[in-house]
């Protein structure tokens, strides 16, 4: 009686790309994220050569050149000790993107992980869902104050502290990710023909909970930056000289009125860093979201609804 | 059945995507006299939900439109006007019940809260009075305990009652016309007849007319008048209800009833092929076509359209004449 | 209800244990002896063992674990090494002005986040929508601290409308209001961003819902239609939201307040980390993370007013 079961093929056979084909596809779809993967590349690779081509040291001091404006020697001007801005910008790339890098690194590896544990070891679940609860009681860069608090400013430090600020953000993500994978049709198959837990982890939940994952850290790379730059800021994270972005601004700021650019360059660098990777993770986002597609068709979507088993309803 | 009610004529609906647009409902022409019950039957994507939605201007928005031809109530254009005169006809002359009873109300307000406004938003009356007559209108529908299912919200409440919610909210207005799309399919069996009982029930008692849309042949046995049956957004045969059942004239019609269980017969035969996807649909052929065991070239050729095969029946078929020939040929040869 | 409410209440005190476990790792924790990192490079053997016997860091541990969590449920937060004043003394006389200027911020990224939200997802498309989501980005993309200086920069520096820093007094006072708007502003500066957003995709992810169209059939004018109907729906995740930004804005505080030197707490524990001052560190993360978790419990109070399916939840 029921004439609706039809569509199912449909659907079915409309599923012909790999999934991370697909994911590319769209993004690649997406002009203001393909645009913001470019310049974000491009951030990479000039502030991995920046070495080859700036043309001053970014830390000597010269009291001479102090607070020059633009030039043709000095491109971005100078700061209150003289040293190039935009040798120090360019130099402090590396510094400000690995400090995001490595934290969204620490974050991933280690919330994955207790992510991982807790979605398949129901004893151990409990006790460390409970401290990652605890440990979202608090904004994350309290938690990256306080460990600073504990191990002192530095830029390594700063790294650890945002990236153990990840750590619970990162758990919570995986958990459900890992346990949304291992309910899926093929798990449940592959666990059915008697594949060991350990091999159902590696070969088929991890490589599959791993995009989601990825592109969550492509979305929390942005903050973490942020988060470090404002280490920095505060002191707490790249200590002087050293041309870090956030340190560079907290430097400028005592000649905002006399020297504004000092605050400007490093600003306007963090700015365009920053609007990249939130702009590709926004569009990773919607292009790993199944539902994602930007103008919704009813139609299919009347079909998917009929597909679904009557709802058991008791009068 | 005497007086028109509501007259769809040349109906074109379309879905609009970023550079292309669907034609959901195609040409389609539909009467429903007053106090008449009309089915629209038809498999998911045929369009029968579409030009149910049509009929109030509910198409999703903002990508859905009507594009051409006119629905005609009590002699009045709805396609002609804007939202701020459809909402005089939505809810008062003409209500409207959905398929899914458990999403259709809104969660965050009480059952009484959501019947008074569709009362309050067409009648200036008080809130006393609006609470009175909403709690008549559950009594109506036999919702025992109509004043303390007032202050409860949708959760609280079994998909058979909500549905009996939706139909007192969609009534409590008294309108002339209720379109019902897919209204027990969401439902267990035995609340479906239950609710199909109700609304024989009320319409009886009021002589509401009824477009009821529905996949479902056993429940348009039960309760219709007429029928259209729907392919790929067109009419493909209408006819009264006895006469369908009786002569249907279009394969695809042959092939529903087909498909139906009786008691009688345990083979139970399906429509070979799967629904065309409007998407790529091509106008220029029979839509049917690559799904029909009686196909010809001049149905690849030539759209068929809709043409009188007896009195008050019409079928969209260059062949209607000669299948029954054809098919006691196949019987015989399968 | 009742039950939600309970069960928030009985988690409590087993939050803020946690919380205050995790504030007491900092000491313990810390890379050498703490009490020589206090002392600072040039003291004495005695001047050390004097802040060891001072701090109680010479008993074992789990003694110093339940000192430390027994003084703090009397309201002995210790002594700050720095000013030798009570820790919950400093605390208590900068965190009104850190709620006021939370508070202030508050108020501006929810009028303005939320409204210029919803009137994108009214028309989604239009320039208004695509500017406004253009902005949010950027707003979730500029460090505030770089916004505050910028806001100086503008509005002190070049215009000379508001003053650069400083509290003033009570904003009882018309003529202190000046001193917040900028560090209030650049404060709620990636709250309005996020708020934005979300309030848009929540407001469009409502539209389609079939009980929308249930509303529309029933001839509703678009006003009660996106007023009542898909407003009431769509605040769910963005009170959510808002609980999160109270989050956002103790971080905030901390920067902000440096910038534009309000006297709050999150000026001081940044100062209280300079100055290795371990006590007040340990009060000031305490209490801001205490302070978040009940915004928490307020804002879910708030969620099963709202939605009356939460209430029943078991």
């Amino acid at each position: 009686m029921n004439l609706n079961t039809q569509g199912m093929d449909t659907l079915r056979l409309r599923k012909t790309k790999g999934p991370w084909r697909r994911v590319f596809d769209r993004l690649l779809e997406d002009r203001y994220s393909s645009a913001a993967a470019i310049v974000l590349i491009l951030i990479i690779v000039l502030g991995l050569t920046a070495p080859l081509y700036v043309p001053f040291d970014p830390t000597e001091t010269n009291p001479a050149d102090r607070m020059q404006g633009m030039s043709g020697t000095h491109w971005l001007g100078t700061d209150s000790l003289g040293r190039d801005l935009f040798s120090r910008v360019m130099s402090g790339t590396t510094t400000s993107l690995s400090l995001g890098i490595i934290s969204v690194l620490i974050g991933l590896l280690f919330g994955g992980a207790i992510g991982l544990i807790s979605a398949y070891f129901h004893r151990a679940e409990s006790v460390l869902m409970r401290i990652v609860d605890i440990l979202l009681a608090f904004p994350s860069i309290l938690i990256a104050l306080a460990v600073v608090a504990t191990l002192g400013p530095g830029v390594e430090k700063a790294a650890i502290a945002v990236g153990i600020a990840n750590i619970p953000l990162f758990a919570r993500m995986a958990r459900s990710q890992f346990i949304s994978v291992a309910k899926r049709e093929y798990v449940e198959a592959s666990r059915s023909v008697g594949a060991s837990n350990a091999r159902l982890i590696l070969k088929h939940v991890i490589p599959n909970a791993l995009g989601v994952l990825i592109v969550y850290s492509t979305v929390r790379l942005g903050q973490a930056i942020l988060m470090g730059t404002t280490l920095g800021f505060l002191g707490l994270g790249a200590q002087p000289p050293s041309p870090e972005w956030g340190a560079m601004v907290s430097s400028g700021r005592n000649f905002l009125t006399s020297n504004p650019i000092e605050v400007i360059v490093p600003s306007v660098a963090i700015f365009i860093t920053v609007i990249c990777a939130n702009l590709l993770g926004d569009g990773l986002r919607d292009a790993m979201d199944p539902r994602g597609t930007k103008s919704y068709m009813p139609v299919k979507q009347r079909n998917r609804r009929s597909m679904l088993p009557k709802k058991k309803v008791e009068q | 059945m005497n007086t028109t009610l509501l007259e769809i004529n040349d109906l074109q609906s379309e879905i609009f995507n970023k550079n292309s647009s669907t034609t959901v409902v195609n040409n389609v022409s539909l009467t429903v006299g007053q106090g008449e019950t009309v089915a629209i039957v038809g498999e998911s994507g045929s369009g029968k939900s579409m030009t149910a939605l049509s009929i109030l201007g509910l198409l999703p928005r903002p990508n859905g439109a009507i594009t051409s031809g006119q629905i005609v109530f009590d002699a009045q254009n709805l396609t002609e006007l804007g939202e701020q005169d459809l909402n005089r006809f939505r809810g008062s002359e003409i209500s409207m019940i959905f398929q899914d009873p458990m999403t259709s109300l809104n969660p965050v307000f009480t059952i009484g809260n959501q019947l008074i406004e569709a009362l309050r938003s067409h009648e200036k009356i008080s809130k006393k009075e609006a609470w009175l007559r909403a709690v008549e209108a559950l009594r109506d529908v036999h919702i025992s305990d109509a004043e303390s299912r007032m202050k409860q919200y949708p959760h609280e409440l079994s998909g058979g009652m909500r549905q009996r919610i939706m139909i007192a909210m969609a009534l409590i207005t008294r309108p002339r016309l209720l379109i019902a799309d897919e209204p027990t399919t969401a439902l267990d069996v035995t609340v479906q007849a239950q609710i199909l009982d109700l609304v024989k029930e009320l319409r009886d008692k009021r002589n509401l007319a009824i477009v009821l849309v529905t996949h479902d042949l056993g429940v348009v046995a039960d309760i219709a008048d007429r029928v259209y049956v729907f392919y790929a957004g067109n009419v493909v045969e209408s006819a009264s209800v006895h006469d369908l059942f009786a002569k249907p004239q279009h394969p695809y019609t042959q092939g529903l009833l087909r498909s139906v269980p009786r008691g009688t017969d345990n083979r139970l035969q399906s429509i070979r092929g799967m629904v065309p996807d409007l998407t790529s649909i091509d106008r220029t052929r029979c839509a049917f076509a690559d799904r029909c065991d009686f196909v010809q070239q001049h149905c690849l050729d030539t759209e068929p359209v809709l043409e009188a095969a007896d009195i008050e029946h019409n079928v969209a078929c260059h062949f209607y004449n000669n299948l029954k020939k054809r098919e006691s040929n196949a019987d015989t040869s399968a | 209800m009742r039950n939600l409410l309970l069960r928030r209440l009985l988690q409590l005190p087993v939050v803020i244990v946690g919380v205050l476990t995790l504030v007491f790792l900092i000491q313990v924790l810390t890379p050498g002896d703490v009490a020589a990192v206090i002392a600072g490079d040039y003291a004495t053997p005695e001047t050390v063992e004097e802040i060891r016997e001072s701090l109680g860091l010479n008993k074992p541990l789990y003694m110093q674990y339940f000192t430390y969590l027994g003084n703090f449920f009397v309201g002995d937060l210790g002594n700050s090494v720095f000013t030798g004043r009570p820790v919950l003394d400093e605390i208590l006389r900068t965190l009104p002005n850190t709620v006021e200027l939370m508070l202030v911020a508050l108020v501006i990224s929810t009028t303005v986040g939320v409204s210029s939200g919803i009137i994108a997802a009214l028309r989604p498309g239009s320039l208004f929508d695509k500017t406004a989501m253009f902005g949010a980005l950027a707003g979730l993309s500029i460090p505030n601290f770089v916004f505050g200086l910028l806001l100086i920069l503008l509005f002190s520096v070049t215009l000379g409308v508001l003053p650069t820093s400083g509290r003033g007094g009570s904003l009882l006072d018309i003529s202190n209001w000046p001193y917040v708007i900028m560090p209030a502003v650049a404060l709620s500066l990636s709250s309005i961003g996020s708020l934005a957003r979300v309030s848009r995709s929540s407001v469009l992810e409502v539209m389609p819902e079939d009980y929308m169209r249930t509303a529309r059939s029933k001839g509703l004018s678009s006003r009660t239609l996106i007023g009542k109907h898909a407003l009431k729906n769509a605040s769910l995740p963005i009170i959510t939201l808002l609980g999160l930004q109270l989050g956002f804005f103790l971080g905030g505080s901390v920067v902000i307040e440096t910038v534009f030197g309000w006297p709050g707490m999150g000026r001081l524990s940044v100062q209280a980390i300079f100055n290795r001052d371990f006590p007040l560190v340990q009060g000031c993360i305490a209490i801001f993370a205490i302070f978040y978790v009940l915004a928490n419990l307020i804002v879910d109070l708030f969620y099963g007013v709202i939605d009356p399916r939460t209430r029943v939840r078991q």
